[in-house]
C-alpha cells in the first residue's frame, strides 16, 4: 500500500473532523479577528498608520546668515547638504512624510495629534555644524526631538533615526578632531594643512550624506507592524502547536479503535503509517498558515511580505512543526493516554503560547523573554514572519530560520529515538518474561 | 496449514495466556470456545502478527511467521473483536482503503468491493459514514473488511458480539458459505451455538490453557456418555412407567405424569422400542427427544463453572 493511501485517507477524516476545524481553522481566526478589532490603535494612534509617520520639521537657523559667516572657509556647495540633510534622510525613507513648518505651528500640530514629532534644528544649526567639522573648533550641535505623547510608537521610530544621524555625525565630528591634533604635532607648513583640511572637509560631507539602512530601524522596533499584522501571525502560531499535536492524537485514537493494530497485521509497517502522519502533521499546518494568511488578507488587508520569502518560510515553519509533532506523537503513544495529551496541551501549549508572544506583543517584554521566545517554535515562525511583514534584510531572519530548523531536527531526531527505544525495551521485557 | 505450538504470553503480571498448541487443517473451521478473559483474543493476536509470542512459535505452512510475518499476512483475513474502521468516513471508503492495505487496487478493487458488500449485504448503505450504521451493520462491513484479498485463512474474533439475532443469522450463513468456497476459518466465540454450529472442530479455552479439543460429539462424549430421551404421552402415563425399566440400554426411568424420562448410555434402536412399547401399553406419544449433553455442560463438567455468567 502506498504512503498516499494512507495519507488520503487520513486527509480525508482530517476535512470531516469538525472538533479539529474548530481547534486547527477555526479558533484561531476567530481570535485574529476578535483581537485585531479590539486592539487597534494600540499599536499606533491610527493603526497602520505607522508606515506614514508625520513629523515636522523646524528650523530655527538661517542658511543664508549662517554661511555667511562661514563662507571664508567653506564653499556653498559644501554647506548645502548640511542645510538639507534631515530633508534627504527623510526622503529616503519611504514612511516618513515630513513639512517644514514653524515652531508654534509644529507645537500645535503635534497637540492636535496630527504629527508623531517634531526635529528641531537650532539656531546657527549650519554654522555650528560647519564649526565642528573644521579641525580647530568645538561647538555642540543638539538636535531636539519633540515626541507625541499618543503616538508613542511612532515617535520612537523617528527618535530612532534622529539618534542615528547624530551618531554618525558625531562620528565625522571627530574623526575631524583626531586628524587635527595628530597634525598639529607636526609642524607642517600650512599648505600641507591646507590640503589636509580640504580632504577632512571632503570626509566630514561624506559623512553627512548619512546612509542610514532603512530596515535596521524598521526590525528594531517590531512596532511598525499594526495589530492585525501581530496578531494574524501570533495566533497562527499558537495553533500550529494544536497542528503539531493533531497527528498524536490521531495516531492514539487509531491505536484506541484498532485500526492501529489493524493496518499492522495487514503488513503495513510501523514506519509507514507514521511517516504518513508526519507528511499530514505537514499539510495541516501548512493549510492553517495558507487559511490564516488568505483571511488576513482578504479580510484585514494585511501584508505578509515578499511573496516567495513567505512561501519558503512557510515550508520551513511546516517543517519544524512537523517535528515537534513527532516528539508529541512518540511520547504520547509511549504513555498511551490521550488524557496526557490532553494536559499537554492546555498546560505547556499555553506557556508556549505566552512565551511565544502570543497573548502579549513580545516587544512589550523584557529582553530575557524575548530570547526564550526565539528558541521556540512558535516565537521563532513569530519572529520571522514578522521581520517578513517588515521586508527585513535575510540576515535578520537568520536567528529565527535557525531556531526552526534547530526545532525541526532537533525534535525529529529525539521522537525518532524514543519510538525505537520504545520498540526495543517492548522485545526486551517480551523476552525476560520467557526466560 | 497452521500449527500453533506451546505459544505462552503474559501482560506484565497477568498469564494471558499459558502454553497453547492448536492445529488448522486447509478448509476446515475452527471454533475457540471459552469464557471472557481465556486468552482467546491475545491467542487470535499472537497468530495475526500483532503479538510477540513470549514463548513457542507459529507455523504457517510449515514455516515460522515470527521469522516471516509476510508469506502469513499477505494471505490471513481478521476480523478484530473491536470494529476497526474509521467511523467518519464511509463503508465504500473503508473497503477501499482496508482493500489497498492488501494490496488490491484499480479495476479489481472495485470488483471486490461490490462483491463483498454483496456478501454482507451493505450495499445500499455503503455511501453513508460507518459512523451512521447500526451496530449489526457496522459488525458486518467490519468483517467485510477482511475479505477484500480473499484471505485463505480468516480469523473473526467474536464477530458478532452485542447484535441482533437477524444479522446474526445472517453472518453466520455467511461465513458457513465462506468456509463451502474453500476458506479456512478460525472462529471465536463465548456462544457455543454458534461454536457448534458453525465448526468442526472445537478448541475450549480456559484461563490461557486449551482444556479439550475435538468434534463437538468427541468433546459431549469424552465428559459423559449419558443421553436424556425424553417421551411425551398424550395422557398421564405413570402407571406403565416401571415397563420401560425392563429395556436393556435404559439405566433409570423418571416418570411424572405425561412426561417420561429415560436415561442411557446408548440410545441405538431405542426409539423403536419405546414406540413399540407404547402401542403394546395403548399410550399415545406425542414427542420423542433426545437429548445430548451440550458444549455448555462440557464446560460445566471440565472447569466447574459456566460458560457464560
Ligand atoms: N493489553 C492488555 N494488557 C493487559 N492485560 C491484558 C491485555 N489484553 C488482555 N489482557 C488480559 O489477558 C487476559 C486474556 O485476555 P483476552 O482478551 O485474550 O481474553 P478473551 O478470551 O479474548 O476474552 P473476551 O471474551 O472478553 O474477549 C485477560 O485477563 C485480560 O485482562
Ligand atoms: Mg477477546
Amino acid at each position: 500500500m502506498s504512503l498516499k493511501t494512507i495519507i488520503l485517507k487520513d486527509l480525508k477524516i482530517v476535512l470531516s473532523d469538525k472538533k479539529a476545524f474548530i481547534i486547527l481553522i477555526a479558533m484561531p481566526i476567530i481570535l485574529f479577528v476578535i483581537l485585531s478589532f479590539a486592539l487597534q490603535g494600540s499599536f499606533s494612534e491610527e493603526d497602520g498608520g505607522v508606515w506614514d509617520i508625520d513629523v515636522a520639521l523646524v528650523k530655527l537657523y538661517d542658511f543664508e546668515a549662517d554661511y555667511e559667516t562661514m563662507s571664508k572657509y567653506v564653499a556653498i556647495e559644501d554647506a548645502e547638504p548640511l542645510d538639507t540633510m534631515i530633508e534627504d534622510i527623510f526622503n529616503d525613507i519611504s514612511f516618513i512624510q515630513y513639512d517644514i513648518m514653524t515652531l508654534d505651528k509644529s507645537k500645535d500640530a503635534l497637540n492636535k495629534g496630527d504629527i508623531a514629532a517634531v526635529i528641531v534644528l537650532p539656531e546657527h544649526y549650519v554654522s555650528d555644524l560647519l564649526m565642528s567639522m573644521s579641525p580647530t573648533f568645538r561647538k555642540p550641535v543638539t538636535i531636539e526631538v519633540l515626541k507625541s505623547v499618543d503616538m508613542t510608537y511612532s515617535a520612537s521610530i523617528v527618535e530612532t533615526i534622529m539618534n542615528q544621524v547624530s551618531i554618525q555625525l558625531s562620528q565625522g565630528m571627530i574623526f575631524n578632531k583626531v586628524s587635527q591634533e595628530v597634525l598639529s604635532e607636526y609642524d607642517v607648513s600650512d599648505q600641507v594643512k591646507q590640503n589636509v583640511l580640504d580632504t577632512l572637509q571632503d570626509m566630514g560631507k561624506s559623512s553627512t550624506e548619512l546612509k542610514l539602512d532603512v530596515s535596521d530601524y524598521k526590525i528594531d522596533q517590531l512596532k511598525t507592524i499594526n495589530s492585525s499584522q501581530y496578531y494574524s501571525v501570533a495566533m497562527m502560531a499558537m495553533f500550529l502547536l494544536f497542528g503539531a499535536s493533531y497527528g498524536a492524537r490521531f495516531l492514539l485514537i487509531e491505536r484506541k479503535k484498532f485500526t492501529l493494530q489493524r493496518q499492522h497485521v495487514a503488513g503495513i509497517s510501523p514506519l509507514k503509517i507514521i511517516a504518513g502522519k508526519l507528511v499530514l502533521i505537514f499539510m495541516i499546518a501548512v493549510m492553517q498558515m495558507v487559511i490564516m494568511m488568505i483571511t488576513s488578507i482578504l479580510g484585514f488587508h494585511v501584508y505578509w511580505g515578499n511573496p516567495i520569502s513567505v512561501v519558503l518560510f512557510t515550508i520551513l515553519v511546516g517543517f519544524a512543526v512537523t517535528g515537534f509533532g513527532t516528539i508529541l506523537a512518540s511520547i504520547s503513544m509511549k504513555m498511551d493516554s490521550l488524557k496526557a495529551l490532553n494536559v499537554l496541551e492546555s498546560g505547556m501549549f499555553q506557556v508556549l503560547a505566552l512565551f511565544g508572544g502570543s497573548y502579549f506583543p513580545l516587544y512589550l517584554m523584557p529582553g530575557w523573554f524575548q530570547t526564550i521566545s526565539k528558541t521556540l517554535l512558535n516565537g521563532a515562525s513569530l519572529d520571522g514572519y514578522h521581520k517578513i511583514m517588515m521586508e527585513a534584510p535575510i540576515k535578520d531572519l537568520i536567528p529565527s530560520i535557525t531556531s526552526l530548523i534547530i526545532n525541526g531536527l532537533g525534535f525529529m531526531i529525539i521522537g525518532i529515538i524514543i519510538i525505537r527505544i520504545e520498540n526495543r525495551s517492548t522485545r526486551t521485557k517480551e523476552i525476560e518474561v520467557t526466560s | 496449514m497452521l500449527s500453533i505450538q506451546g505459544l505462552k504470553k503474559s501482560y506484565g503480571e497477568v498469564k494471558a495466556v499459558k502454553g497453547v498448541d492448536i492445529s488448522i487443517e486447509k478448509g476446515e473451521i475452527i471454533g475457540l470456545l471459552g469464557p471472557n478473559g481465556a486468552g482467546k483474543s491475545t491467542t487470535i493476536s499472537m497468530i495475526s502478527t500483532l503479538l510477540k509470542p513470549d514463548a513457542g512459535d507459529i507455523f504457517f505452512k510449515g514455516e515460522s511467521i515470527q521469522k516471516n510475518p509476510k508469506s502469513l499476512q499477505r494471505v490471513l483475513g481478521v476480523v478484530p473483536q473491536d470494529i476497526a474502521l474509521y467511523p467518519s468516513l464511509s463503508g465504500y471508503e473503508n473497503l477501499k482503503f482496508w482493500g489497498s492495505a492488501y494490496g488490491l487496487k484499480g479495476a479489481e478493487l472495485k470488483k471486490r468491493i461490490d462483491e463483498v458488500s454483496e456478501i454482507i449485504g451493505i450495499k445500499e448503505r455503503l455511501k453513508d459514514r460507518v459512523e451512521k450504521y447500526s451496530g449489526g451493520m457496522k459488525r458486518r462491513i467490519n468483517i467485510g473488511a477482511a475479505l477484500l484479498h480473499q484471505p485463505e485463512l480468516l480469523i473473526m474474533d467474536e464477530p458478532t458480539v452485542g447484535i441482533d439475532p437477524q444479522s446474526r443469522n445472517h453472518i453466520l450463513e455467511t461465513i458457513k458459505e465462506l468456509n463451502d468456497r474453500g476458506m479456512t476459518i478460525i472462529y471465536t466465540s463465548h456462544y457455543m451455538e454458534e461454536v457448534e454450529f458453525l465448526c468442526d472442530r472445537i478448541y475450549i479455552m480456559d484461563e490461557g490453557v486449551v482444556i479439550a479439543n475435538g468434534t463437538k460429539d468427541e468433546l459431549v462424549e469424552s465428559v459423559s456418555k449419558e443421553r436424556k430421551v425424553i417421551v411425551e404421552f398424550d395422557e398421564d402415563a405413570e402407571d406403565v412407567c416401571h415397563a420401560f425399566e425392563t429395556l436393556e440400554q435404559v439405566d433409570q426411568v423418571l416418570c411424572e405424569k405425561e412426561k417420561m424420562t429415560l436415561l442411557t448410555t446408548s440410545s441405538e434402536g431405542i426409539m423403536q422400542k419405546i414406540i413399540e412399547l407404547s402401542a403394546e401399553k395403548k399410550k399415545d406419544i406425542i414427542s420423542i427427544d433426545v437429548e445430548k449433553p451440550n458444549l455448555e455442560s462440557v464446560f460445566l463438567q471440565l472447569t466447574g463453572k459456566a460458560l457464560r455468567d
